[in-house]
C-alpha cells in the first residue's frame, strides 16, 4: 500500500519530505537520552531507579522512532501498523514515569497493588488502541490516513499524563516534608526535571494536537517543541550524577551532556543554507567543542580532587575513630580510677589523696571535653554529622541554657543577665548542635571574663533571629579578629587567660551555624574592651 | 534478702571490664562478663538469662550493634534490657542502637563506674 505521491524514505526514517525541525528536535534529544539512560543502567543493573530510567529512555526513543516513521513514511500498511504504538508508548512514559519517582523517594520498589492501579490506567489504552477507535485506515488516494487520533482516547493518554504531573508533584511534596536538608535538594532538582518534561511532552502535545484539530494549526510540527523537555530532564539528572553521585554516574554525565550539546549545534548544519550560516555555525560548533573538551577536563580535575578528598576524609575518619577508642578510652579509665578511689572502694583515703583524686577526676572531664570538642569539629567538618532539621523554639533553648550556665557565671563573681525578646522564636534546626552553640558562646564569655560580666540578648529582626553575648572579658584584637572562626583560631589572648584553648570552639559553631544558613560574627574595640558574639538565623531555611 | 540481679557485661576492654564487674558486684548483681561479642553470644545460646545485658559498641570481629542483631534474630535472652555503653556518642550511634532494640545508651566517658550502675538501675525501674 505504498503512497506514490510523497518520496521513499532512507532507513524508513529519513525523506525530504519531512521538515528539518523534526530531525532536529528529535535527534539530539534521543540520543542524549539514549546515551544516559544507558550508561546509569549500565552503572548499576541491579538498582530499580537505574531500570526504570533507562525504560523511559527507552520509551521516549520508541516514541521518536514511531513519530519519524509515521512522518517519513509513505506506506499505508505500516502507517497503520504503527500507528497504535504512539498512544501506547505515551500512557506506557506518564506511569513509568510515577513508577520512578517512587523508587527514587523510596528506594524500594512498589506494592502489588499498585502496580495493579498502573496497568487498570494503561488499560484502556492497551484495549482501544490498536483498534477502529484508533484509527480507521489509510485512504491511498490521498495519502492520508482517517479517522485516526480520536479525540477522546488523545484526551484519556494526556490526561495520563497530566494525572503523572500531579501524582508526582504530590509524592515530591510529601516527601520533601519529611526528608533531610540533602535529601530536599535532590528532590527539588528531580522534581523540576521530570515536572518539566513531562508537562513540555504531554502538554505541548496535546496542544498540537488540539489545535491541528481545531483548524488553526496546519500540521503537528509545533508538538516537536514538547521534545526539548527530555533534555531539560537529561539536564536534571546529570547534575544530580555530578553533585549526588546519584544512579553512580560521573564523568559520563557532563560528557553526555557537553556531546549532546555538540550534536544539537551539529543538526544545525542540516539545513544551512547560506555560507554565512555555514560559517557561523561552524564557529558555534568548533567553539562548542573546545569548550566541551576543557569543561571534561576541568570535571575530570575536580572529581580527581574530589576522590583525593574522600582518601583524606577516609583516613581522618579512621583518625578520629582511633581518638575516640584509644585517647578517650585512656582518660575514661583514668577517670574511673579517681572516681572509684573518691567512691572508696579501694579503701579509706588520707584527706591529701582525695584533694589530688578530685584534681585528677576533674582533669580528666576536661581532656574528655576538649576530645569530644575536637571530634565534634572534625565530624562536622567532615560531614559525618547528620542534622536532624526540625521546628524548634529557640527562645526556650536559650532560655534553658542560660539557666544552666548562670550558676557557673555567678561562681566566677560575674554578672549574668539576660533579656529574651517577645513572640514567637520558632525556628528549623537541629536542637543538639543550635544548644552547642548558645552553650559554647556564653561558656567563652565566662572563660574569658575576669570581672564585670555577660548580658545575653535575644531579638527579632524581620524573617531572622539575632542571637548575642555581649561581656566585658578581655577582647579580641584586630589581628585576632582574622582568624577568629578558623579551624585551631587560637588568639593571643585566649591563650594567654586559658592556656588550654583548643581552638576548636568558636570553629564548631561556625560549621553549625553555617548549616543553619545563618551568620556569625564578633565585635570588640579591642583588648581588655570586651566581646559581642552575634548569630543570626533564618526562621525558614531556603532549599538550595 | 533481695535476689541478686544478672547482668551481662560485654566490653573487649579488660580495665574497664573488671572496674564494670566490681562496681555491679558491690551493688547486689551477679555479674557475668564477655570480653568479644561472640563470647556472650555463646553464653546466652548456652541458656544464661540476664536480666540486663550491657554491652560496648567498638569490639573486634563482632560489634556491639552487630551483637545486638545476633541476640534479636536468635531471640535470645528476649527478656533482657539491652544497654550500650560505648565511647561513641555520636546521634546516629544512639539512633542505630535504639533502632536495634535498645533500652538505653550510656556515653562511657559521661559517667562514673557509680552513676553508670545508677543509669542502669533507673533504666531497669523504669522498664518494670
Amino acid at each position: 500500500m505504498i503512497c506514490y505521491l510523497y518520496p521513499n524514505p532512507i532507513y524508513l526514517l529519513f525523506s525530504s519530505d519531512v521538515p528539518v525541525l523534526l530531525y532536529y528536535a528529535q535527534i539530539p534529544a534521543t540520543i542524549i537520552a539514549l546515551l544516559l539512560g544507558f550508561y546509569i543502567f549500565w552503572s548499576g543493573r541491579n538498582l530499580l531507579l537505574n531500570r526504570l530510567l533507562f525504560l523511559i529512555t527507552i520509551l521516549f526513543s520508541l516514541w521518536t522512532f514511531t513519530t519519524l516513521i509515521v512522518w517519513a513514511g509513505n506506506d499505508g500498511g505500516l502507517f497503520a501498523f504503527i500507528w497504535p504504538f504512539y498512544d501506547l508508548i505515551l500512557g506506557f512514559i506518564a506511569i513509568f514515569c510515577i513508577y520512578f519517582i517512587y523508587a527514587f523517594l523510596t528506594k524500594n520498589d512498589v506494592s502489588v497493588r499498585l502496580k495493579i492501579i498502573f496497568l487498570t490506567l494503561l488499560a484502556p489504552i492497551l484495549i482501544l488502541a490498536p483498534t477502529y477507535f484508533n484509527i480507521g485506515g489509510f485512504n491511498i488516494t490521498n495519502c492520508d490516513a482517517f479517522d485516526f487520533e480520536s479525540l477522546s482516547l488523545k484526551i484519556y493518554t494526556s490526561s495520563l499524563g497530566f494525572l503523572a504531573i500531579i501524582w508526582i508533584f504530590i509524592l515530591l511534596i510529601r516527601k520533601y516534608r519529611i526528608s533531610d536538608y540533602s535529601f530536599k535538594k535532590q528532590i527539588v532538582l528531580m522534581g523540576m526535571g521530570i515536572e518539566l518534561f513531562l508537562f513540555s511532552f504531554f502538554g505541548i502535545e496535546f496542544l498540537a494536537t488540539y489545535l491541528v484539530k481545531v483548524g488553526i494549526l496546519l500540521d503537528s510540527q509545533f508538538e516537536l517543541f514538547g521534545l526539548f523537555g527530555m533534555v531539560i530532564f537529561m539536564i536534571y539528572i546529570s547534575i544530580l550524577i555530578v553533585r549526588f553521585k546519584a544512579f553512580n554516574g560521573k564523568l559520563f554525565a557532563t560528557q553526555v551532556l557537553v556531546w549532546g550539546l555538540a550534536i544539537m549545534i551539529g543538526s544545525e548544519f542540516l539545513f544551512i543554507k547560506t555560507t554565512i550560516q555555514f560559517v557561523l555555525v561552524g564557529i558555534t560548533f568548533f567553539g562548542g567543542i573546545i569548550f566541551g573538551i576543557l569543561l571534561i577536563k576541568s570535571v575530570k580535575k575536580e572529581i580527581k580532587q574530589k576522590e583525593q578528598l574522600e582518601v583524606l576524609l577516609q583516613q581522618r575518619e579512621s583518625l578520629t575513630h582511633l581518638v575516640t577508642h584509644k585517647v578517650k578510652g585512656s582518660f575514661t579509665r583514668s577517670k574511673y580510677i579517681f572516681a572509684e578511689m573518691l567512691d572508696g572502694s579501694f579503701g579509706v583515703i588520707t584527706p591529701e589523696l582525695k584533694e589530688m583524686g578530685e584534681r585528677g577526676l576533674a582533669s580528666d572531664n576536661e581532656g574528655i571535653a576538649t576530645v569530644d570538642l575536637v571530634l565534634n569539629a572534625a565530624n562536622l567538618q567532615t560531614g559525618m554529622v547528620k542534622y536532624d532539621m526540625q521546628k524548634i523554639d529557640f527562645k526556650e533553648l536559650v532560655t534553658a541554657v542560660c539557666d544552666e550556665m548562670k550558676p557557673s557565671a555567678e561562681t566566677k563573681g560575674l554578672k549574668f543577665e539576660s533579656e529574651i525578646g517577645d513572640g514567637d522564636y520558632n525556628i528549623t534546626g537541629d536542637k543538639f548542635w543550635l544548644k552547642e552553640v548558645v552553650h559554647n558562646l556564653i561558656d567563652n564569655s565566662i572563660k574569658y571574663t575576669r570581672e564585670g560580666g555577660l548580658d545575653i540578648k535575644l531579638e527579632k529582626k524581620a524573617d531572622k533571629i539575632l542571637f548575642s553575648v555581649h561581656d566585658t572579658g578581655v577582647g579580641i584584637t584586630d589581628e585576632d579578629k582574622k582568624n577568629l572562626f578558623k579551624e585551631g583560631g587560637r588568639g593571643a589572648n585566649s591563650v594567654a587567660i586559658n592556656v588550654d584553648s583548643t581552638g576548636y570552639g568558636l570553629y564548631t559553631v561556625k560549621l553549625i551555624v553555617d548549616k543553619h544558613q545563618g551568620r556569625i560574627w564578633a565585635d570588640s574595640e579591642g583588648e581588655g574592651k570586651g566581646t559581642s558574639f552575634f548569630v543570626e538565623l533564618p526562621m525558614e531555611m531556603k532549599v538550595v | 534478702m533481695e535476689d541478686k540481679k544478672k547482668i551481662l557485661i560485654v566490653d573487649d576492654d579488660m580495665f574497664l571490664l573488671d572496674m564494670y564487674a566490681m562496681k555491679f558486684g558491690q551493688n547486689n548483681f551477679e555479674v557475668h562478663t564477655a570480653d568479644r561479642g561472640a563470647k556472650a553470644i555463646e553464653q546466652l545460646s548456652a541458656g544464661l538469662s540476664p536480666e540486663v545485658i550491657l554491652m560496648d559498641v567498638i569490639m573486634p570481629e563482632m560489634d556491639g550493634f552487630q551483637m545486638l542483631g545476633k541476640i534479636n534474630e536468635g531471640k535470645l535472652a528476649e527478656k533482657a534490657i539491652k544497654i550500650i555503653l560505648s565511647n561513641k556518642g555520636q546521634q546516629s550511634d544512639i539512633d542505630q542502637g535504639m533502632s536495634l532494640g535498645a533500652s538505653g545508651y550510656i556515653v562511657k566517658a559521661n559517667a562514673t563506674p557509680a552513676e553508670v550502675v545508677s543509669k542502669v538501675l533507673e533504666i531497669l525501674l523504669n522498664k518494670k
